[in-house]
């Protein structure tokens, strides 16, 4: 056996191995298509579920890879994806152009896509979606022989799938209110300029409670600066509600967050003189129709707290306050930066209950945070490695936060 | 801004109360230094103004050189802006005190302009009462109650009048140099004691001039006008006040007031233009007459002259006839008189002939008739006898015997009487006795006629006794005749001698009379001449001072030269320049110590800006609360300042300037526009030193913000490299790293040092130096310390003085030294002490003129030299004209030679005695510059006293001294304003750089201390810093302070004098010490934060 057969026989064996362990058919196809992406070496993959409700439109759920699929949908027969659905015959894109293909461009920017490798996928009932591969090793074109070992393992992974086996609700995003697009960020020190950011592209859906999630240093915070209007990108484009902020100036910024955003920063940020109540005060102000400060400080529970002042309040509390404060002003989207970070366990489910609370009440939450675990409140949630989008979840079954566990 | 940003500035203030209180103090101390010293100004010439108002100061004085008449006063009147004029009658004094003179300015009492204010007891009504200025009263030792004699007039100007003996001229006496005839009597009664509005200022330096030795007016008295004699008047009066509706109620100093005033001095000036050239026109007629009448008389004269000499001519010859005349009449008359006198004498020897017959037979005659006569008489008596005999026998008194006898006896005796006649004429004589009485006595008168019948012989005739008689008889009538004839000869010739003598007395009488007529005429003609020889000479200056009668014009002075506004107004501008370099100093300093605390608050409130520019606050939001922030403290400083040196800072400084004014203390000034200027001006400053302390911060975004403070940014630098660096000791490497890259800290320290250093410094050396410009004024320039001044119109006064302070052991040298005014570039006057040397050897050994331009001093050159404060403040220039007002109307163009060190606080100009003669006329020594050893001044006047013209000597070094002293004490308190200032800067500004810069290390601090440095050595490890900074604060601070000190001397210097700016060493010490003794308190207090320090407190964000 030569040797890449023995490498696809490892991967294949991988393969079966994560599918059998996998609780649920959406997480066999998610992390198969992970360890096949990981193991064969291609750039990317996505995994797409025809949404039944609507004439089998084909949505992405899961995919790897710096892109943001979350609003992409092919009809069947439409795009390289919805012809694979039709026909339910694998589909190879090797000598792939695409400039001809300008919907696939498209969706991939930030990825250029030279080769790719579809494969359907269904059980007894019924086709249920496609896998997607994009460019082999090294961001290579697939070879033949690449191509037949996505397709293998797809079709593998597929046999996996139980008859009958219902996929989870296909996940309506609700609309873009922000867009990255190429966004970079550099950080000049000196000679040394550190490229944290290397091309993001992220929309973030009304309505959405998306966690970002990365290692320690990935840029996470950096990214959610940016999505903040507190920091600017070096290159790219950033919108808000079709409003072009790239190249925004400080003012308008501010203008931007003052009107639009909530932060929960992790070590709070209260004002150390103000009191609880006080503190959302001078944040209602700055809005023409905020929330009652005392009904904010009601939300998370801190009715009772509101002459304290924060020295004389737990860290849960503050970090309950700063939410309330984030809250105040009725913004759109709440960005927090590792909010339970500073926090012990019981305190931050406390808080994450109160964010739960919070999304549930129609804001678009995105939240930062290394919590592998927090991750099951999420509506969507998106891995970063080293500056870049990596892979994005749609998670079509939100957790409680008291049912997390750490 | 919202209610809660509000309530979080609040809370921000509350919890930043000490920057915010730094902010809001140095603000306050700006403003209160500033707007109190700046007011003080304001207020001191308010003060002056009401006492104007009260004593309804006037607007203007008018002075002419040929005096104001009454006519003049009522075109005065009704000039155009003219509300009151009144006139002032002058006269200059002498009253002795206690061995000392005093020059006494009696003015006329103000009746509706200068009114005098009564301090005590009642303005004078009567001619013989007089109100004591207050100053003068407590110098004199004169209370209300006291009665004063005045010595007589110190004013000896003469101006002889060419009918001055003449006696027929009505021409007024308005120069008489007598002094009582100014006023009717010499004595008065203090009836008040007063102050006046026209002599604000308490210096007696203000009262004016007087034309005493030294110039001087040493005291001020009122009488009523009535008091002066008015015929010394005659001419006009010396001085008008006027006084001005339009000027009513505005300030004296303020612009309103000068422009107003002098549109109302113009028109009074104009009609000086027409009155003045009338006047003298007036003057110049009369004077001219006075000329012509003059040279008339004197031709007149000379015509007599010539012709009582002709009539002496004349007189004499006819005298000398008329004598010729009478002596030859006399000669004659003696002649006849002669001859007369011989043929007197004949006849007298004719008559002396026929006497000597007539006594021959006389006496013949007489002794026949004696004979006759004894022998009757002895007939007789023998008849009594016998008669007397009988009676007594009869009475039977004697018997018959004795009767018998007696008769007997006496008959011998009588027989014996008439013997010698009986033998004479041949008789014979019986005895006689008692018998024959009877017989006897017939026998006698027998012999009688025997007797007769003798012949006798008379004129060589016989002849008989009855012929005899007969010849008697005829010559008796011969010589009786011939008497007759003889005596009425000799009549005629005695009265004719009586005759000659008469005629010769006659002729002498008439002598004499002609004579003195002659002589009497030539007296008159004598006399005549010489009124001739007299009144040419005055004629002669008569025309000498016709040709020279000047046109002057009046002299109309505003309130501008009034001595005491001109001191107010010296204060002002000693306060304003003050003020400005303070307040200059205060903001600075201010906008430091804002810019720092704003620094400190920002840097510890970095993560609060970051949130709560994340939550959407705009930069302007943040940097308004900054602002107001600022803002806040700057205005609350700013009252709280105001209120400062509206009550403290006005306090003291009014408290001292009040002591030089009359009007005594006074309240403090408020004016709106300086307080919100001066507000304004800290607010927008402190609110842009606010902005730029934040600026930087606001301008990050809010992640960095919120990361915290970017540390600062280590780097290879240049020196790196060098070989030196490498054996440098790790902590010197790390001094220089930690200097070098946190340029800010190490600016602001080294700022805030060099500040205290600074103002210690500049603090020290203005104290220091004022009383230096003391001391090198009589160490290198005076070589004199006391002045002594003669009244140089008695003959040889100088001399005396000098001779008597040479024997004291004083080295002398003798000047003429006078204030003069000078007109400066900027329209004003000021007055200018000329000194002329009479010998310049001696001159040059009391007065070390040390040039600082135009060369050396030569007093042989044609021009001045003056001191340089006139240079500095006047902007004048070697080679510039001084005009010089000669006092007596006269001005003088004086081209500056040079500027000499001078550092008394007026204007002095020196110049050669050849050069001023040139240009000012004669002159003579009044002054004798002495430097005297041990010897007191006061034994030296008492010595002095004896000698007739001495004045007066004054202890010039020490009179100086207290000059001195009153600037020192206004510098004494900006020294203590600075090093209270110097004090809170480093405690402001230090401290928080300390603090800011520990708590910045605070991380580098826990991990050194964690990997086991001692509390002892992390505290080194900051301070090694902050000393090497703290050296280089200092040396910064020491070189600004000691420029810094040079402005604040200069600015306190009055326009009269320019103080020494040097380096001081005691300041340079002082600085150091003191600035590095605050920077060690601060240093240590910071480093009390180091033990507190939570070693865990690395792990928190
Ligand atoms: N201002 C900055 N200058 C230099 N590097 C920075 C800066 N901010 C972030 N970084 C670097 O960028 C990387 C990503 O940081 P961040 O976004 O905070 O990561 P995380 O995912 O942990 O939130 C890190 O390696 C960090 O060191
Ligand atoms: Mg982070």
């Amino acid at each position: 056996m030569d040797s890449s057969s023995l490498r696809i026989y490892r991967v294949i064996g991988a393969v079966q191995n994560v599918i059998a362990n996998a609780k649920t058919l959406d997480e066999a196809l998610q992390e198969g298509l992970k360890t096949i992406v990981e193991n064969a070496g291609a750039d990317g993959g996505a995994i797409w579920y025809a949404d039944t409700s609507d004439e089998n439109r084909l949505r992405p759920f899961f995919w790897i890879g710096p892109v943001d699929l979350t609003r992409r949908s092919h009809l069947p027969g439409d795009g390289s994806v919805g012809r694979v659905y039709e026909s339910q015959t694998a589909e190879r894109l090797l000598e792939f152009d695409a400039l001809k293909d300008v919907e696939t461009a498209i969706d991939f920017t930030g990825l250029p896509v030279s080769s790719m490798v579809c494969v359907p996928f269904s059980n007894a009932n019924a086709n249920l979606g496609v896998i997607q591969f994009v460019n082999g090793p090294d961001s290579e074109p697939f070879d033949d022989e690449g191509a037949d070992v996505m397709e293998i393992m797809a079709m593998m992974a597929a046999m996996a799938i139980e008859e009958n086996e219902a996929l989870a609700e296909p996940w309506q995003p609700g609309e873009v209110i922000m867009q990255l697009r190429d966004i970079t960020r550099e950080f000049k020190n000196g000679d040394i300029v550190t490229k944290v950011l290397k091309g993001v592209n992220l929309d973030v859906y009304e309505g959405e409670f998306l966690v970002l999630l990365g290692e320690s240093g990935c840029g996470k915070s950096t990214l959610l600066n940016i999505v903040g209007g507190m920091d600017s990108a070096t290159s790219g484009e950033f919108s808000y509600l079709n409003q072009d902020l790239s190249n925004a100036t400080q003012a308008e910024l501010t203008e931007f967050r003052r009107d639009n955003v909530g932060f929960i920063f992790q070590s709070y940020n209260l004002m150390p003189n103000l009191t609880a109540l006080q503190n959302l005060k001078l944040i209602a102000e700055l809005v023409d129709d905020p929330m009652d400060a005392d009904e904010a400080l009601e939300l998370v529970g801190l009715a009772d707290r509101k002459r304290n002042y924060p020295s004389q309040m737990s860290g849960g509390q503050q970090q309950r306050v700063s939410i309330a404060r984030a809250l105040v002003k009725n913004p759109k989207v709440i960005l927090a930066d590792e909010p339970t970070a500073a926090l012990d366990y019981a305190t931050s489910i406390e808080v994450l209950q109160v964010m739960e609370e919070v999304v549930k009440g129609g804001t678009t939450m995105v939240m930062v945070t290394h919590n592998e675990e927090i991750t099951r409140m999420a509506d969507r949630v998106v891995r970063m490695r080293d500056g870049r989008m990596h892979e994005v979840t749609i998670n079509r079954h939100p957790a409680h936060a008291v049912d997390l566990v750490w | 801004m919202k209610p809660t940003q509000i309530t979080e500035l609040l809370a921000n203030i509350k919890a930043t109360f000490v920057s915010f209180f730094s902010i809001l103090m140095f603000v306050a101390l700006g403003v209160g230094v500033f707007l109190g010293i700046s007011w003080a100004g304001p207020a001191l010439q308010n003060a002056f103004d009401a006492m104007a108002d009260e004593g309804q100061l006037h607007n203007y004085q008018v002075q002419f050189v040929y005096g104001l008449t009454d006519d003049d006063l009522g075109k005065l009147s009704e000039t155009e802006g003219v509300s009151q004029v009144e006139a002032e009658r002058q006269s200059f004094q002498t009253l002795r005190r206690e061995e000392s003179n005093y020059t006494v300015k009696l003015q006329s009492l103000g009746q509706e302009i200068d009114v005098p204010l009564v301090v005590e007891g009642e303005l004078p009504i009567k001619p013989g009462e007089l109100a004591m200025h207050e100053e003068s009263a407590a110098k004199l030792g004169i209370a209300v109650g006291d009665s004063v004699t005045f010595e007589h007039d110190v004013v000896q100007d003469e101006t002889e009048s060419l009918q001055a003996d003449s006696g027929d001229s009505a021409e007024p006496k308005a120069d008489t140099s007598d002094g009582m005839q100014y006023l009717h009597g010499d004595t008065f009664k203090v009836t008040a004691i007063v102050n006046s509005a026209d002599y604000a200022a308490r210096s007696s330096e203000t009262y004016g001039y007087s034309n005493s030795p030294s110039g001087a007016v040493d005291a001020l008295a009122w009488v009523s006008d009535d008091a002066f004699d008015a015929a010394a008047f005659r001419q006009g009066y010396p001085v008008v006040n006027v006084r001005s509706e339009s000027l009513e109620g505005l300030g004296t100093f303020g612009d309103e007031y000068d422009q107003k005033s002098e549109e109302v001095e113009q028109r009074v000036s104009e009609l000086g233009d027409v009155l003045a050239p009338a006047r003298y026109d007036e003057l110049h007629d009369k004077a001219q007459k006075q000329v012509e009448d003059g040279e008339k008389q004197i031709a007149d004269g000379k015509k007599k002259i010539a012709e009582g000499e002709e009539k002496l001519k004349t007189g004499r010859a006819e005298l000398d006839a008329a004598i010729a005349e009478g002596e030859a009449k006399l000669a004659s008359a003696y002649q006849k008189l002669q001859e007369g006198e011989a043929i007197k004498a004949s006849a007298e020897k004719k008559l002396s002939s026929a006497r000597s017959k007539l006594n021959e037979a006389e006496s013949v005659l007489d002794e026949v008739d004696a004979a006759i006569a004894e022998v009757r008489s002895t007939a007789s008596d023998l008849k009594s006898y016998k008669a007397s005999q009988d009676k007594e026998l009869k009475a039977k008194k004697i018997t018959q015997e004795k009767h018998d006898a007696n008769l007997d006896k006496y008959g011998a005796t009588q027989r014996s009487r008439i013997a010698p006649i009986a033998s004479a004429v041949g008789v014979s004589l019986p005895s006689i006795n008692h018998t024959n009485y009877g017989d006897a006595i017939s026998g006698m008168n027998s012999a009688v006629d025997a007797i007769k019948n003798t012949s006798v012989t008379v004129d060589g005739k016989k002849l008989s006794y009855s012929s005899a008689r007969e010849l008697l008889g005829e010559l008796r009538g011969e010589y009786s005749s011939k008497e007759s004839a003889y005596n009425s000869k000799v009549q005629e010739l005695e009265s004719g001698w009586a005759k000659y003598y008469a005629g010769q007395q006659e002729l002498e009488d008439k002598k004499a009379e002609g004579e003195k007529k002659l002589a009497d005429g030539k007296a008159e003609v004598e006399k005549a001449k010489k009124e001739i020889q007299e009144k040419e000479p005055l004629l002669e200056k008569a025309k000498q001072k016709v040709a020279e009668l000047k046109k002057y014009d009046w002299t109309v002075l505003s309130r501008s030269h009034n001595a005491g506004a001109t001191e107010v107004l010296t204060f002002s501008d000693v306060t304003k320049n003050l003020s400005i370099s303070m307040a200059a100093l205060f903001i600075i300093v201010g906008l430091l110590v804002s810019y720092f605390a704003v620094s400190r608050i920002v840097h510890e409130q970095v993560a609060q800006i970051g949130t709560k520019k994340a939550l959407g606050f705009r930069k302007g939001e943040i940097t308004k609360s900054f602002l107001l922030y600022s803002g806040i403290a700057v205005l609350a400083g700013a009252i709280i300042g105001t209120i400062v040196g509206y009550t403290l800072v006005e306090g003291i400084i009014g408290g001292t300037l009040s002591q030089m004014f009359a009007f005594g203390p006074y309240p403090a000034y408020f004016g709106w526009p300086l307080f919100a200027i001066m507000t304004l001006l800290e607010l927008a400053l402190i609110l842009g030193a606010t902005y730029l302390a934040c600026r930087s911060i606001l301008k990050q975004h809010a992640v960095e913000l919120l990361r915290g403070e970017k540390p600062p940014t280590g780097k290879a630098r240049f020196y790196e490299k060098w070989a030196l660096w490498d054996r440098l000791p790790l902590f010197v490497q790390t001094i220089v790293n930690n200097c070098v890259n946190d340029r800010r800290r190490m600016i602001s320290t080294i700022v805030g040092v060099a500040g205290s250093a600074a103002l210690i410094v500049t603090a020290i050396t203005l104290n220091n130096d004022v009383m230096k410009s003391y001391d090198r004024q009589y160490q290198e320039d005076y070589g004199f310390n006391t002045i002594a001044y003669v009244d140089n119109k008695v003959e040889g006064a100088v001399g005396n003085v000098d001779s008597v302070l040479q024997a004291e052991g004083a080295t002398t040298a003798q000047v003429f030294m006078k204030r003069y005014l000078v007109e400066c570039s900027d329209g004003d006057s000021a007055a200018m002490r000329i000194v002329v040397p009479s010998d310049q050897e001696t001159f040059a050994q009391l007065y070390h003129e040390n040039p600082v331009s135009g060369g050396e001093v030569d007093l042989s050159a044609e021009g001045a030299w003056v001191s340089q404060a006139y240079g500095k403040h006047m902007g004048a220039k070697v080679g510039d004209i001084i005009i010089v007002d000669g006092g007596d109307g006269s001005k003088h163009e004086v081209p500056i030679l040079g500027f000499y060190d001078f550092w008394l606080t007026y204007h002095e100009m020196v110049m050669g005695g050849d050069y001023f003669h040139k240009e000012f006329g004669d002159f003579s020594p009044n002054v004798v510059l002495a430097q005297v050893g041990d010897a007191s001044v006061a034994d030296l006047g008492k010595k002095l006293s004896g000698v007739e013209g001495f004045g007066s000597i004054v202890d010039d070094a020490t009179a100086q001294y207290a000059n001195f002293e009153m600037f020192s004490s206004v510098s004494s308190a900006v020294v203590a304003i600075y090093l209270v200032l110097a004090a809170l800067m480093s405690i402001v500004v230090l401290l928080n750089l300390n603090v800011m810069f520990i708590d910045e290390k605070k991380r580098e601090l826990i991990v050194l201390m964690i990997n086991g440095f001692s509390q002892k050595k992390a505290k080194s490890y900051i301070a090694y810093d902050s000393i090497v900074l703290t050296v280089f604060g200092i040396i910064v601070g020491v070189i600004l302070g000691c420029i810094m000190g040079s402005i604040t001397v200069a600015a306190i210097e009055p326009s009269t004098a320019v103080f020494v700016k040097n380096v001081d060493a005691v300041a340079v010490i002082v600085g150091v010490v003191g600035s590095a003794l605050l920077a060690f308190i601060m240093g240590k207090i910071a480093l009390r934060r180091i033990p507190k320090f939570k070693l865990t407190d690395i792990n928190k964000q």
